[in-house]
């Protein structure tokens, strides 16, 4: 059992106590999430920082019959704390207007059952602070040996996540879900001292042997090294090779809009997946490449995540396809949603985490095998400050980062100053020429899964100074 | 200087805040209701005083009003959540709470707070009851703005008014005599003074103070007519205010014609500006299209709180009537449903208040059948808000599209009463003739206007010869009525057809209903069906709506059977797709047996 944060019995001891600082009946539900990581960084090749910390933080959602819910968030974890929590639920509750409510003969529809993912590693969370510090040391090394400056993070966190309603009046000991997590995080960016060059590589897992530091900073540096005196090409429209976290870093946009992946707003014209029929949105038709599969699932080896949301209340996720051989499939909703439009009790969620992949039976490329049918593109290895620009199209800016090259006849021929892009995750998942195998990617407290992709006419506006 | 625009809502708010009688109230005398009305001290569940914290932190003037205001509210809400209501006469602020505003002014003077404050601290000493204070720090902001530019001086004029009528207690006096004197500043003032009569104009309604109502009005739609096209665009929201506040006067008045004039002039004005104010001025249409029109029965699966079954005719003929429509979840309609309970107490038995709501397929957090989700929507109106209504409940037949969105199959009341979506606040008043009077929210700022409408409409006789010249002027009210009874008899037969075979094991409730529509569908083609029709100035597809509807009750009746005989919920039915598809051997029936059934039908109906 993990020290260092809350276990199982400390949550249902911590919730139990919350519970009775309650008056005047109905239910206690909490959600609790405590995590304890230890973080090396480093910047300009000298490790700065070796921190540990420790989070507690919960969400007390309190319902009082006939009267209403009021909810809190709440950090203290001694007696006088949760008792002010509760105060402050109780008086939020009675400053709200009553709602109805009176026991039914209806059948209670039981929840969605709990997944357990594969999302914990003993061997991982066992890694010693000065183990990761050694690990950060090992990283930085081959970068000063070559007289490059390396800059990253390396950081090991053991996380438990939980919740529990609890009947106040009864004061019976429900059955607690906490699920515990390891997470991973490692990050290199590698640059010359001119500052003319630079090369990035990075994941996060559950596990660290499911990733290799080592590889990683290899990676960085030889990117870094290819870099070099960059080349200056007209921007427009180019075939791009995009690498796994490019094309993460413009999907990512599309998981994390409230206007995209999301039933309501959908079917109220917003949004790319909105149909030009009023009120409905695209669920059936096609809006991406067909070779592509987009889906959610806290099972996924690669892409596992904890499978309760904790900003909606505990509410479970579930395995879901989005999108499936380019057809909508699915959109997000709250239960509010489900309830009203939909006549169903359950929410479905949107995790973040997702595993974007060529669909079964589609024959993928390496990216070398890009490279080598490309007779003139441009292979891109991240993106950053991305934005979207326009919810309706996805419409996105952002600049290329940490390697750019291009290829020409079927070879990279030279690297080039990074570029200013203005394009849509939907245009480009829609021109697309090749898939890849899909892999983790780096978005810390995220699973995601995407593979590197060949692109068309992928809009490059403007020449961007920064390198 | 300059002056933030936010002010401009600052007057709507003000009915919110209060209303006192003046000169320029209403001629409707008080009642006895405004008694009932006072929720301020005179209420013992209510604090003589309120626990502030320390005025001390405030370092502005304003801020000293404004928190008393802000801790005056929460503590009645505290009190009394279902609402926020003031009353015909307003609600002051307590005697101890302007102590403490007075407390708190007393660290700043007219002559030594920068212009900036000039207005806030006006508006503090209004608070405060100090009008003299709010006049000089008013007067000695006109003094400083002397030799400012024209619009600036405006502008300040207009936020002097916006101050004076959304103090607590509204001064129309001092804001009418400084609106007089921003209406002298000509047409380049043109903005600030729409400003300033919209803010008028919008307190008259809030007291259905007629004759203010009227000359604001006027005088806001003159502005907005002789105001050049582009400055139009600028304040198109304030324009369409202007339209919509005139469209409401003649809605009061009882002038649903002169109320449609006034939207069509909004429309020809506004929309060439900006296309997208197509939606507001068709939206605006809907709130007088029911008025003046006979006003349908309310359709209920289940009628609760009546006496008998003939107390589920509503509105009833010979009485005075608010329909309104009502929703758990609807948060918006709570502040009403304590207005609804004033009337009650204001006209007792001379009003029938009724409450209509529907099913929806869920009720809090939990998807309910629909007669579980009837009961608890009656338990929550009638015991928990015991909400003095009678309350009819339709439950709600539902279908689902191809991609699972559910559809509802038949919401008559809805239909009936079209209003604009989602706006379940609306009360309907119908008067003794079954004419609907008037059809607006139920809020705090419209229970004075609300108040007054229902009162004369009990005070007027009943009129016979109103509604045969109304049947007369509009041509098809009394056609109305005989085609509505050719259509009850003609699906009485068809129903008495279809009970016939209710045994009949082959004859699935889809095919009844196929049987039945298309039964409908000969009868309105058949050549006596059709001189009839052509007598009463109708079409057969007119026919065929009108019974699709009548139908739809049936079709909910025959439902809730055959779900009980089944023991199945309505939701797994949806889920399994037999209440919208017809299957293959059912199909397969109806082709067999369309031109006996056909035959059949035609006959009995003939004879």
């Amino acid at each position: 059992m993990p020290s260092g944060f809350l276990s199982s019995d400390d949550c249902r001891a911590l919730i139990r106590k919350l519970a009775t600082f309650a008056h005047g009946g109905g239910t206690v539900s909490v959600t609790l999430k405590s995590a304890m990581r230890n973080t090396t960084s480093w910047a300009r090749s000298t490790i700065h920082e070796n921190l540990q910390s420790r989070i507690t933080h919960y969400q007390l959602w309190r319902a009082m019959p006939e009267l209403g819910m009021g909810t809190v968030d709440g950090t203290r974890l001694d007696d006088a704390g949760l008792r002010e929590v509760m105060r402050n639920a109780e008086m939020q509750i009675r400053l709200s207007y009553r709602t109805a409510s009176e026991p039914t003969d209806d059948a209670v529809i039981p929840p969605a059952p709990m997944l357990h993912p594969v999302i914990w590693s003993d061997a991982t969370y066992a890694v010693s602070p000065d183990a990761i510090v050694q690990i950060a040391q090992e990283m930085v090394t081959p970068a000063a040996a070559a007289g490059l400056w390396s800059a990253g993070t390396f950081s090991v966190t053991g996380r438990g996540e939980s919740v529990q309603t609890i009947d106040v009046d009864a004061m019976t000991p429900p059955e607690l879900h906490y699920v515990p997590q390891t997470e991973v995080e490692c990050s290199v960016t590698v640059r010359d001292k001119q500052g003319t060059a630079s090369g990035w590589a990075g994941v996060n897992h559950y596990a660290l042997d499911k990733i290799n530091p080592h590889d990683i900073a290899a990676r960085a540096l030889d990117k870094c090294r290819r870099s070099a005196n960059p080349s200056t090409i007209e921007p427009g429209r180019y075939t791009v090779i995009l690498e796994p976290q490019a094309t993460h870093d413009l999907v990512w946009q599309l998981m994390t809009s409230r206007e995209a992946l999301w039933r309501p707003p959908a079917e109220s014209g917003q949004g790319p997946f909105a149909s030009s029929r009023r009120g409905r949105s695209k669920i059936g038709e096609r809006v991406l490449d067909e070779r592509l599969t987009l889906s959610s699932d806290p099972l996924d080896p690669d892409g596992g995540f904890i499978p309760i949301s904790m900003a909606w209340g505990g509410i479970p996720y579930r395995a879901v396809t989005w999108i499936e051989r380019g057809y909508l499939r699915q959109l997000a909703y709250d239960k509010q949603y489900a309830l009203g439009a939909l006549n169903r009790d359950h929410a479905l969620l949107n995790p973040m985490s997702y595993r974007l992949a060529a669909a079964p039976g589609v024959a993928t490329q390496t990216i070398d095998e890009m490279i080598a049918t490309t007779a003139r593109g441009i292979v891109v290895t991240r993106f950053s400050d991305v934005q979207v620009v326009d919810g309706n199209s996805m419409l996105c800016e952002g600049f290329t980062r940490d390697g750019l090259w291009l290829v020409e006849h079927g070879k990279v021929t030279k690297s080039l100053r990074n570029f200013r892009f203005m394009e849509s995750p939907i245009f480009v998942l829609n021109n697309v020429q090749g898939v890849g195998v899909s892999q983790r990617v780096f978005e810390p407290g995220y699973g995601c899964v995407a593979p590197a992709i060949r692109a068309i006419d992928f809009n490059f506006v403007g020449l961007a100074d920064a390198v | 200087m300059r002056f933030d625009r936010w002010t401009v809502t600052v007057a709507v708010a003000s009915c919110l805040v209060g209303s006192s009688r003046t000169a320029f109230a209403q001629t409707v005398p008080s009642t006895a209701r405004d008694s009932a009305h006072e929720l301020d001290a005179a209420d013992p569940r209510y604090p003589a005083t309120i626990p502030y914290t320390s005025f001390e932190r405030y370092a502005v003037p304003e801020e000293c009003a404004s928190a008393a205001i802000w801790y005056t509210e929460r503590s009645r809400y505290t009190v009394d959540t279902d609402t926020l209501y003031l009353g015909r006469t307003g609600r002051p602020l307590l005697q101890s709470t302007i102590e403490q505003v007075r407390s708190c002014l007393s660290r700043f003077t007219v002559e030594s707070v920068p212009q900036r404050e000039l207005l806030g601290l006006g508006a503090a000493y209004l608070a405060a009851n100090q009008d003299s204070l709010a006049a000089a720090a008013f007067a000695r902001l006109d003094q400083l703005l002397a030799s400012a530019p024209m619009l600036d001086r405006a502008w300040a004029r207009y936020q002097m008014v916006s101050r004076y009528l959304s103090a607590v207690l509204p001064r129309v006096e001092a804001a009418d005599r400084v609106l007089q004197s921003l209406d002298q500043l000509g047409p380049s003032a043109a903005v600030a003074r729409l400003h300033g009569h919209l803010a008028m104009a919008q307190l008259a309604q809030c007291r259905d103070s007629v004759t203010l109502w009227d000359r604001e009005t006027r005088a806001a739609l003159a502005l907005v007519r002789q105001m050049p096209h582009d400055v139009t665009r600028d304040y198109i929201s304030q324009a369409f205010e202007s339209y919509v506040l005139r469209t409401r006067w003649f809605a009061r008045q009882n002038a649903p014609d002169s109320a449609a004039a006034v939207i069509a002039d909004a429309k020809r004005l506004l929309v060439p500006l900006q296309p997208i104010m197509m939606g507001k001025v068709q939206l605006l249409s809907t709130w007088i299209a029911m008025q003046g029109k006979p006003a349908a029965p309310v359709k209920a699966t289940r009628w609760y709180n009546v006496t008998s079954s003939a107390d589920t005719i509503h509105p009833a003929s010979g009485r005075v009537s608010v329909v309104m429509f009502g929703a758990p979840h609807c948060y918006r309609c709570r502040p009403g449903y304590a207005v609804l309970r004033r009337l009650r107490a204001a006209y007792g038995a001379s009003l029938d208040l009724v409450m209509a709501a529907q099913t929806v397929g869920y009720f809090g957090e939990r998807l309910v059948s629909p007669d579980s989700e009837s009961r608890l929507i009656a338990h929550y109106f009638l015991d928990q808000l015991t909400l003095p209504v009678h309350l009819a409940v339709w439950n709600t037949p539902m279908g689902r599209r191809d991609d699972d969105h559910v559809t509802v199959l038949a919401a008559p009341n809805r239909d009936a009463y079209p209003m604009p979506p989602s706006e379940d606040w609306v009360a309907v008043v119908v008067d003794r003739d079954g004419f609907v009077r008037l059809a607006t929210e139920v809020t705090a700022s419209n229970e004075v206007l609300l108040d007054d409408v229902i009162r004369e409409t009990i005070a007027a006789p009943r009129d016979s010869s109103r509604r045969l010249a109304a049947t007369v002027s509009k041509g098809d009210s009394a056609l109305t009525m005989t085609w509505a009874r050719q259509v009850i008899t003609a699906g009485a037969a068809i129903d008495s057809i279809l009970a016939a075979h209710a045994d009949d094991p082959a004859l699935s409730l889809p095919v009844k209903t196929t049987v039945a529509q298309r039964l409908v569908y000969v009868l309105s083609i058949t050549p006596d069906f059709k001189a009839t029709l052509k007598r009463l100035g109708l079409t057969p597809d007119r026919f065929t709506e009108g019974y699709r509807r009548l139908h739809a009750a049936w079709y909910a009746k025959r439902l809730d059977e055959f779900l009980r005989q089944q023991g199945r919920t309505l939701l797994e039915m949806q889920q399994s797709g037999d209440v919208e598809h017809v299957s293959p051997e059912d199909r397969k029936f109806m082709d067999e047996h369309d031109e006996e059934l056909t035959t059949l039908g035609i006959g009995k109906l003939m004879s």
